[in-house]
């Protein structure tokens, strides 16, 4: 580009000379009479006194363009020009390089939002535990219960499936990794070789070198991670397994019916006194007026709200003969033949529940209380 | 609007509610209707709720229990079955009887003052915001259970006793917009309880009375007794019914007789030196009505033990054992409650002392034939003998045990034959704690001009006091003149203008009129003017009007005014001033503010 401009203002200098010649050689050549009326006019327009100093001084800066050009046009110099190319090429590579960071560094990113929604859904997996757990020595309803539990193993499923997905994900971060500190390694060894490695340069690779590096050990702590997830979930699965337990039949899965039944009979009849008490100190008169409310109480309950019919209507006593038997329904005693019929005496009529009018319980029963403590203000 | 589906009854009860409904389609005259009991969602103990077919009308304010129906008055009150049962345990946090509160002239009905005599951190309702409470949560039930026919869209009938004045009307229907059902319609609970017999009697209740028959019904509940006579008249070629008389309101019932029982049943356990507690009290209350019962509908036994339990967990050793005799049922309930008496008996009036607290107004004697015999003997003024009744209709659970019924037929026959009538017919066949429900769908039916209708109006006469004009004489206050404004029997839908009287009104000042009512004024017609008022006038909410300024005219000017009376279509009375000069009308409203010093 300089050379050519120089060359350029070498013409430019050499048609001037020859132009100032021409104006300034008395009689115009016939080729050029078309041009005289400007020369005169130009001749004019200057004093003739001005005509030797001006002259003068285009010729010195005539001169010194001339001077100029030539040497721009001859020059050498192999440090000044190779210097800046060299450099345009390690700053590209650079840039290749800040670029791969960046990558690495959204990737890095992305793989840490993936551990904290790991992290959320893994709390949101605590908490149905733990509503689980509560609710199911509170409720206790079996079909709910395992449909909660297919549902919460399910969700278990998903959750390893997605932590399987994270882990493999992390390992190719992890392998281009790899990659990329290979390349910076091989782009650090051009750049030492580099005769001028400007300071600027050298820093850059320092950074990148401490990116990478925070990279690499974020990388670790989100391998540690997703190994503690994996701990979690093997505790959650053991969870799963007691709550799984208790539903078929553990220690706290008391039915709410079955609460509101003894709180039924203590309430309106005071059995649940009753029972408790020790009766031996008692005479049987004390004793059997005590029970009439007990007796009337209890027994309105079951006209009421557990209502209940024999399951034979013949008289007890009487001889009765069924060809078939459901064990559940009828028992036989004695001389059983091996098949039907069967005729024998009625000894108990037996009773099965016919209705059960429990009131509807909102919010399930709450805790395992069926007789308040009373006390009285007065 | 959505589409009206049921006719439905709700008997507002002193002490409970029972809702009952059928569908507009089955109301077709002869044939007994089907009405069917709305179950009332109520909660119980332990966060549980259940559909009860009877709400007792008792509202208690929560300690610490937590709310369970998701409605607005039950964050902070327990409606129904529950408020019953806790507030026998803390009854300062008890509102019972809001309905007889309501027709209390001595205090405002409109201001908070129930639980009466409750502390001071206690809330506490107005009468009337307790009779919404009532009609917003069987509102909110029925919605409920009928989705999108909503109550406030079906045709609503509520039951008041008889002997409501028209101020205590009015707060029903007040009370029953505050529940956001803005139509309904109130009926008599006596003519609910003929509307029931009527619909139930096996035999066509025109076979069972003849015209020319006056039917006496005896409405004996758990906290009020009413009394009402409907005579058989004749109207184009069939039987017509029409309501004569009702009684005043007696705030007495079978609560007072389970109470009783228990009180005799203490004495007997206290002469053993036993204490016995406010809540062995309430628990022997309850013994007692079953022994009551058990002595009543069980010939055979003399005695039946009462048997109290321990309260705390030793049940046996801490309880208490007494009996109840059939002796003390005959002796203090059939003769405390009705005792063998002439027509001419007064009740006995509460002498003790000139002042008295401020409280409901218990009536002084339990003896119902004493109050009975007052009301018969006050409709044999005039041509009329309607103190002289052919058939007698009974209605309330305490009629459910025959001795009772028994004794009255008894002391209303001994009437009879000394008046040289013929004894009393009875009517029978109906539900006796139910009646009035079930009446009052039926009801329904009628006005849906698919029943016989009973021609009822207004159940008293009312009269506006008149100061004389007579030159005024230091200390002598000029004599009150009764001018009717409401003749008895005035039929729904009547609008009537008081001829030959003006009023001068102040425009910005409130005009107070004073306000009378008589149930045994049957010859008083419209408009008359009654020189002289004797006993059987009975103050009643004063009405007041306060005239805003309108067309030209300012405050302080006098406006000439005359007077409209309208019976309306609902059954409540409305007084109309109206202005000589002009199309305009202003409508005077009860002072039930204003407690009637």
């Amino acid at each position: 580009m300089k050379k050519a401009t120089a060359f350029f203002t070498l013409l430019l200098s050499i048609a001037a000379a020859a132009g100032v010649y021409l104006i300034y050689r008395e009689d115009i050549p016939p080729t050029l009479t078309d041009i005289e009326p400007a020369i005169t006019l130009f001749k004019g327009l200057v004093a003739e006194q001005w005509h030797t100093p001006i002259v003068a001084a285009l010729s010195a800066f005539w001169l010194l363009t001339l001077l100029l050009s030539l040497a721009v046009l001859f020059e050498r110099n192999k440090v000044a020009i190779s210097g800046p190319e060299k450099t345009n090429e390690n700053q590209n590579e650079l840039q290749q390089l800040r670029e791969q960071l960046a990558q690495a560094t959204t990737i890095a990113t992305e793989a840490s939002d993936k551990a904290n929604q790991l992290l959320t859904q893994n709390e949101n997996l605590n908490a149905q535990i733990e509503k689980f757990a509560v609710s199911s020595s509170e409720k206790n309803e079996l079909v709910e219960l395992k449909n909660k539990i297919d549902e919460l193993q399910t969700s278990m499923k998903t959750r390893s499936e997605t932590a399987d997905k994270a882990e493999v994900e992390l390992k190719n971060l992890q392998s281009e990794q790899k990659k990329i500190s290979e390349e910076f390694a091989a782009a650090r060894n051009k750049l030492e070789k580099t005769e001028n490695d400007s300071k600027m340069a050298k820093r850059e690779a320092e950074k990148t070198a401490s990116q990478l590096k925070n990279i690499q050990s974020e990388l670790g702590s989100k391998s540690e991670e997703v190994v503690s997830l994996r701990q979690q979930l093997e505790e959650m699965t053991h969870e799963l397994e007691a709550a799984k337990a208790n539903a078929r039949g553990g220690t706290n899965a008391i039915p709410p019916a079955a609460y509101q039944i003894l709180y039924l009979f203590q309430k309106e009849g005071r059995l649940i006194d009753l029972l408790n008490e020790d009766i031996s100190s008692y005479d049987d008169e004390t004793l059997g007026g005590a029970i009439r409310p007990i007796h009337e109480g209890c027994r309105k309950l079951l006209e009421d709200r557990l209502i209940l019919e024999p399951v034979l209507n013949e008289e007890e006593g009487s001889e009765i003969t069924l060809d078939e038997i459901d064990p559940e329904t009828v028992k036989l005693s004695g001389n059983v033949p091996a098949t039907g019929p069967y005729t024998g005496e009625l000894i108990h009529r037996g009773w099965r529940l016919k209705e059960c009018n429990l009131p509807e319980l909102v919010g399930g029963w709450k805790g395992n209380v069926i007789a308040p403590a009373e006390i009285e203000i007065s | 609007m959505a589409k009206t589906k049921y006719l439905v009854g709700i008997d507002l009860g002193t002490t409970n509610t029972v809702v009952t409904y059928t569908p507009i389609s089955s109301a077709a005259e002869g044939a007994h209707p089907e009405i069917s009991l709305f179950p009332v969602v109520q909660e119980l103990a332990k966060g549980a709720i259940e559909k009860l077919e009877v709400m007792p009308s008792f509202i208690f304010e929560r300690l610490k229990e937590k709310p369970v129906l998701e409605w607005d008055d039950e964050s902070k009150f327990i409606i129904g079955e529950y408020a019953r049962e806790r507030g026998a345990e803390v009854p300062d946090r008890l509102i019972s009887s809001a309905k007889s509160w309501l027709c209390n002239t001595r205090i405002d009905r409109t201001q908070p003052i129930l639980p009466w005599n409750s502390p001071e951190e206690n809330t506490r309702v107005s009468p009337l915001t307790a009779m919404s409470m009532f009609l917003r949560h069987v509102r909110h039930s029925w919605s409920e259970t009928f989705g999108k026919d909503k109550l406030e869209d079906q045709k609503v009938v509520v039951t008041i006793p008889a002997s409501f004045d028209a101020a205590a009307r009015d707060l029903i229907i007040e009370a029953a917009r505050m529940a956001e059902l803005p139509d309904v319609t109130l009926l008599e609970e006596p003519q609910a309880a003929f509307y029931s017999w009527i619909s139930q009697s096996d035999k066509p209740w025109r076979q069972q009375v003849k015209k020319g028959d006056v039917v006496l019904v005896v409405d004996v509940g758990g906290g009020t007794s009413d009394f009402s006579l409907i005579e058989i008249s004749e109207a184009e070629g069939d039987l017509a019914l029409e309501r004569v008389a009702v009684g005043n309101h007696i705030l007495l019932g079978g609560d007072n007789m389970d109470l009783t029982l228990a009180y005799v049943a203490r004495n007997k356990l206290e002469e053993n030196k036993k204490k016995i507690t406010q809540w062995q009290t309430v628990q022997l209350s309850h013994q007692c009505r079953k022994a009551k019962e058990i002595l009543l509908n069980e010939g055979d036994k003399d005695s039946v033990p009462v048997v109290i339990s321990g309260r705390g967990s030793s049940v046996i050793g801490g309880s208490l054992k007494t009996s109840i005799e059939r002796l003390d049922i005959e002796k203090t309930l059939v003769d405390g409650f009705f005792p063998l008496c002439d027509m001419s008996d007064e009740p006995v009036e509460d002498t003790e002392g000139g002042v008295r607290e401020i409280s409901l107004m218990y009536a002084a004697d339990a003896a119902i034939t004493r109050h009975l015999a007052k009301f018969l003997r006050n409709q044999n003024s005039g041509d009329k003998q309607y103190g002289f009744p052919q058939a007698i209709l009974f209605n309330g659970g305490v009629f459910r045990s025959e001795i009772f019924r028994n004794r009255l037929i008894e002391v209303i026959n001994n009437w009879l034959t000394a008046a040289g009538k013929e004894q009393i017919k009875i009517l029978e066949g109906i539900e006796l704690s139910q009646a009035v429900a079930r009446g009052a769908s039926y009801y329904g039916i009628a006005r849906e001009g698919q029943g016989i209708r009973i021609r009822g109006g207004v159940s008293q006469a009312y009269y506006l006091g008149i100061e004389s004009s007579l030159p005024a004489v230091p200390g002598f206050k000029p004599p009150l003149k009764a001018l009717c404004v409401a003749s008895q029997g005035t039929e729904e839908g009547t609008i009537q203008d008081v001829p030959g009287r003006t009023f001068g009104l102040v425009i910005g000042k409130t005009a107070q009129f004073k306000f009378f009512k008589s149930n045994c004024r049957r010859e008083d017609e419209f408009a008359q003017m009654i020189d002289e008022l004797d006993e059987s006038f009975e103050d009643t909410s004063s009405l007041s009007i306060e005239l805003p300024a309108y067309e030209g005219m300012k405050p302080g000017d006098l406006v000439d005014v005359g007077l409209q009376v309208a019976i309306t279509e609902i059954g409540t009375l409305e007084v109309y001033c109206l202005a000589k000069a002009g199309n305009h009308r202003w409508k005077l409203e009860f002072n039930v503010r204003d407690a009637i010093k």
